[in-house]
């Protein structure tokens, strides 16, 4: 498999993720 | 006939919802269901009108054709998109429709502009290309149904198109993002069981992986070639060395409509609050991913299953006839229509509430739903009588939605003083832009119009905001037209 196809599946879960923990620390933080 | 009864019974339910929500009390109601809506309708209305039958079929197909380079970038930049709407977007145009009581998108550009002549360009570019983006939806799901079902094609348009104006016409938004839940379900449960199927059957993703390298695809390639970027396609492309510019091209004009699109972003008017807002900026991106990933992934194993197919639209229902039993491939082909009519409802009424409360500034309900059955029998009609432009229309409308709106967009929303001439400018000059490069640019080099057209939007507003700000007197302010 191609690097560069390797990297946009990896660079699409990591995206996610970052999203994900964006909007988790916007929760946490209107809470406290 | 299974296909029938099972397409049959969820038709009467989605026309049983639309009945269930028939009572709106006003504008409000009827266009944002009272901006009620929790994270879940909220995240699934998203997902289910932005994935249509051609993400579910196209999408797939494409990978068959393209390779795992396409499949790769699409999910990349869906779930990038889906990140940059529900981040970006999302929390800043909630606040300040919910605290001005704006209705429709181009109400949005009219107020942070202070300009009816954005609202109208705005409201005319929905209007009319929208017609256009529907009539492909139908184009693609009356193919299916004359596949699977054996109907005739304009049978299979009235087959979809009379429900969803009909539910759409009685129930309004709130009607729409029920319907699009139970489409949303029967979506995500699709993708999901169709890949987890590929790849039990193929024991293993790497063992997939390993037995496609060696296996024929055509042209006398293998698997392995689905596997290098851009190595497979149209001949020329890929011998002028331009597939791979088209396929990011592609993959990029496909998902930045997640951010601009009118039928997307109008989701995030009805939200009830900003805890909704935080939620589904977890849970949207989560589902498109999954989504994404199984569906389109999908494509490039699919030769190990059924070999010879050049029409990508028939490779997910081929594949799905070879991988299930009858009864589950037929549940998974309604996933198909129910895909179209989801993106079909929010599209109409989205383009209703343009010429009513944009174009014709008019608020009232039944005004509305007269609108839903006007505007909503025009793109079946330019359906049945398909013709050969259709494809360059529609790939140049999804281009001008795109490309017109975001630029705008992001300005309205982050600019201190938002400059209407900027946007107007910006507007102008990315639809130009789309038109001359589909028609004289686009065959020499294949780069999808919706790059340039965002380019020179960003220029323009730039380009334009600069110059009035260095000839505008101090102090001077802008007056509304």
């Amino acid at each position: 498999m191609d690097v560069s196809i390797v990297i946009a599946y990896a660079a699409a879960w990591i995206c996610l993720i970052a999203g994900m923990c964006y909007a988790l620390s916007k929760k946490e933080g209107r809470q406290s | 006939m299974t296909i029938a009864i099972v397409l049959g019974v969820y038709i009467a339910a989605m026309l049983a919802i639309g009945f269930s929500c028939r009572n709106a009390r006003n504008a409000k109601d009827f266009l944002l269901a009272g901006g009620t809506l929790g994270p879940v309708l909220l995240s699934m209305s998203f997902v289910a009108t932005y994935f249509s039958t051609s993400s579910l079929l196209g999408g797939g197909g494409s990978g068959y054709l393209f390779g795992f380079g396409f499949s790769a970038y699409l999910f990349f930049f869906h779930v990038l998109f889906a990140v940059l709407a529900w981040v970006i977007v999302a929390p800043r145009l909630r606040r300040v429709v919910q605290e001005e009581g704006i209705l429709t998108v181009p109400q949005f550009f009219r107020h942070q502009f202070n300009s009816r002549v954005i609202q109208v360009i705005a409201a005319l570019i929905i209007v009319v290309f929208f017609q256009l983006y529907m009539s492909s939806i139908y184009k693609g799901a009356s193919n299916l149904l004359e596949i699977t079902m054996g109907v005739s094609y304009p049978a299979g348009v009235a087959i979809v198109a009379i429900p969803v104006v009909t539910y759409t016409c009685m129930g309004g938004f709130r009607s729409v993002v029920i319907t699009d839940l139970i489409q949303g379900i029967i979506l995500l449960a699709g993708g999901v069981l169709l890949f987890g199927t590929i790849v039990v059957s193929m024991g293993g993703i790497g063992a997939g992986l390993a037995r496609l390298a060696s296996t024929p695809i055509g042209g006398g390639l293998t698997g392995e070639a689905l596997m290098r970027l851009g190595a497979t396609g149209p001949k020329e492309l890929v011998d002028s060395g331009m597939m791979t510019p088209f396929l990011l091209s592609l993959t990029f004009a496909i998902s930045v409509a997640q951010i601009a699109s009118p039928q997307l972003i109008i989701r995030f008017f009805a939200a009830k609050d900003p805890g909704t807002v935080r939620k589904g900026m977890l849970l949207t991106p989560l589902l498109i991913a999954i989504f994404a990933f199984c569906v389109f992934s999908s494509g490039p194993f699919a030769h190990l299953f059924v070999q010879g197919i050049r029409d990508p639209d028939l490779v997910i229902p081929s594949l799905m006839r070879c991988v299930f039993p009858g009864w589950v491939s037929t549940l998974l082909l309604v996933a198909a229509i129910a895909a179209a009519m989801s993106t079909l409802s929010s599209t109409l009424m989205v383009a209703a509430s343009s010429l009513t409360q944009d174009l014709l500034g008019n608020s009232s309900v039944p005004l509305t739903r007269l609108a839903v059955l006007g505007t909503g029998v025009i793109a079946p009609l330019i359906a049945l009588r398909p013709i050969g432009i259709i494809v360059t229309i529609v790939g140049l409308s999804f281009s001008v939605i795109s490309s017109v709106y975001l630029v705008p967009l992001l300005a309205g929303l982050y600019c201190h003083r938002p400059s209407r001439r900027a946007a107007i400018a910006s507007m102008v000059a990315s639809a130009t832009t789309c038109v001359i490069w589909q028609l004289l640019v686009f065959r020499r080099l294949p780069v999808y119009p919706v790059v340039p057209g965002i380019i020179v939007s960003a220029f323009a507003y730039l380009s334009t905001d600069i110059v009035e700000r260095t000839l505008a007197p101090k102090g001077a302010e802008e007056g509304a037209e």
